[in-house]
Formats: C-alpha cells, sequence, structure tokens
C-alpha cells in the first residue's frame, strides 16, 4: 500500500463541522423537500395549536371553537406525518427482504 | 392541507353564531330595562350576517370564488314601537302615568336562541364529518 495515498486525505480544521447538517441539501423537488415542508407544515400547525390553547387559558383573545379546531388540524397533520413513516419504514423492509 | 378552507368556513360559521347569541343574551338579560344612558328604554338589538370571500386572491378557480364565509357585518336595533304599560307609581312613568317597556319579545328572543344553537351544532358536525373523514384517508391501503 503506498502511503503517499494517505496524504491525499487532509484534514481540514477550518471547515466548520459541529454546527451544520451533513451538506446534502435536497434539490427541490425531491422526497426530501417535499418531506421537509411536511413536517414543517407540521410542526408549524403544533405549534399554532399550543398557542391557542395558552390563549384560551390565560383569559380571552380566543374562542374555544378556535382552539378546538386548531387542535383538530394539528392532529390530523400529525396524523399523516405517522403514516407516511410508516409507509417509509415498510418500504425499506421490504427493500431489505430482497434475496442479493 | 386542503382541509384548512372547510375548517375556515365552518369557524366563520361558529364565530357568527357565537356572536347571534351574544345579542340575543343582551336582549334577554335587558327585558326589563326601562333606563338606558342614551334615554329610553332599551331597544332590542339584533346581527346582520354578510359573506366574506373564503379564499381571498384574485386569480381563482370557479369553485374557490364561489366558497363563502360568513361574518357578523353590524349589530342594528329593532325599530318596533316601545309597548307602553300604565303604572303611575313607577319612576320612569311619563306625565300620563305610562311606562315604556323595552320591545323584546322572550318567546321570540327564544326560538332565535334554538336556531343559532343549532345552526352552531350543524357548524361542529361538519368539522367533525370532515375530520372524520381525512382520518379514514389516511387508513387507505392499511
Amino acid at each position: 500500500m503506498d502511503i503517499r495515498l494517505i496524504q491525499g486525505m487532509q484534514w481540514n480544521p477550518s471547515s466548520p463541522t459541529s454546527a451544520q447538517p451533513p451538506s446534502k441539501a435536497p434539490d427541490q423537488g425531491s422526497f426530501g423537500a417535499l418531506l421537509e415542508r411536511v413536517l414543517e407544515e407540521t410542526n408549524r400547525l403544533q405549534l399554532e395549536a399550543d398557542a391557542a390553547v395558552e390563549r384560551l387559558m390565560t383569559g380571552r383573545g380566543e374562542n374555544l371553537h378556535q382552539a378546538m379546531i386548531a387542535l383538530a388540524k394539528a392532529e390530523v397533520s400529525l396524523q399523516f406525518v405517522i403514516q407516511v413513516r410508516n409507509k417509509m419504514v415498510e418500504a425499506y423492509q421490504e427493500l431489505m427482504r430482497m434475496q442479493i | 392541507m386542503d382541509l384548512g378552507v372547510i375548517f375556515s368556513i365552518a369557524g366563520s360559521g361558529l364565530e357568527a353564531q357565537r356572536v347571534r347569541m351574544d345579542v340575543i343574551a343582551s336582549n334577554l338579560a335587558n327585558a326589563q330595562t326601562t333606563r338606558t344612558p342614551e334615554g329610553g328604554p332599551y331597544r332590542r338589538r339584533d346581527v346582520l350576517f354578510v359573506t366574506t370571500p373564503a379564499l381571498p386572491g384574485t386569480f381563482q378557480s370557479a369553485l374557490e370564488a364561489a366558497l363563502r364565509q360568513v361574518q357578523v357585518s353590524r349589530v342594528v336595533e329593532d325599530p318596533r314601537p316601545f309597548p307602553e304599560i300604565y303604572q303611575p307609581g313607577h319612576p320612569d312613568a311619563d306625565e300620563r302615568g305610562y311606562v315604556q317597556l323595552p320591545n323584546v319579545n322572550i318567546l321570540e328572543e327564544m326560538v332565535n336562541l334554538m336556531a343559532a344553537s343549532r345552526a352552531y351544532e350543524a357548524n361542529i358536525t361538519i368539522l367533525n364529518t370532515t375530520k372524520a373523514m381525512a382520518l379514514r384517508a389516511l387508513e387507505i391501503g392499511r
């Protein structure tokens, strides 16, 4: 094994490694981007439901039915994400079962 | 999420009926009020509903432009005349001895209250049915 091959791999200490996710930003239209958007939307609905319930509990400014609507929207969105995860896991397991 | 349109339309219906019930409660509470800050007895109030576009925007399909939310445009006063009863000892009696009472009919208000309550429940049924449909749709292929 030629030792000069090892010198090709250099450790660059100046590259930021900690605060960045692996630099595979998914291109627009790929499944990863779609999943990210869905997760962001679900998160937004969850936060909105939390805020609505808090406003309802601390006094006027929120109606009961508005808070319940926000909770229902968040619940449906979360169930959708759970189903997407289930399907992805199922597809992965199906692929793993394939004989080489 | 395409549920947002249905939820906001039904939510606007719930809000409008709630405002209507507020006004009905005001009428019922003041059914015997003979003195108000602006003079005279309490005049019955009612709400006016108006439609607003459910999906605001200029470039819409025909369906999106037809969807409408409801909103309370304003609270109007009932112009019907006040009933008068003869009660000379009342502090608010005029020189003939008649006292003007509010033009609030208790039976009419109770019927309006029941109608508002049923409309509220109908909107809630829409919300529940829509959410049940969405959760059932998530079971496709299970």
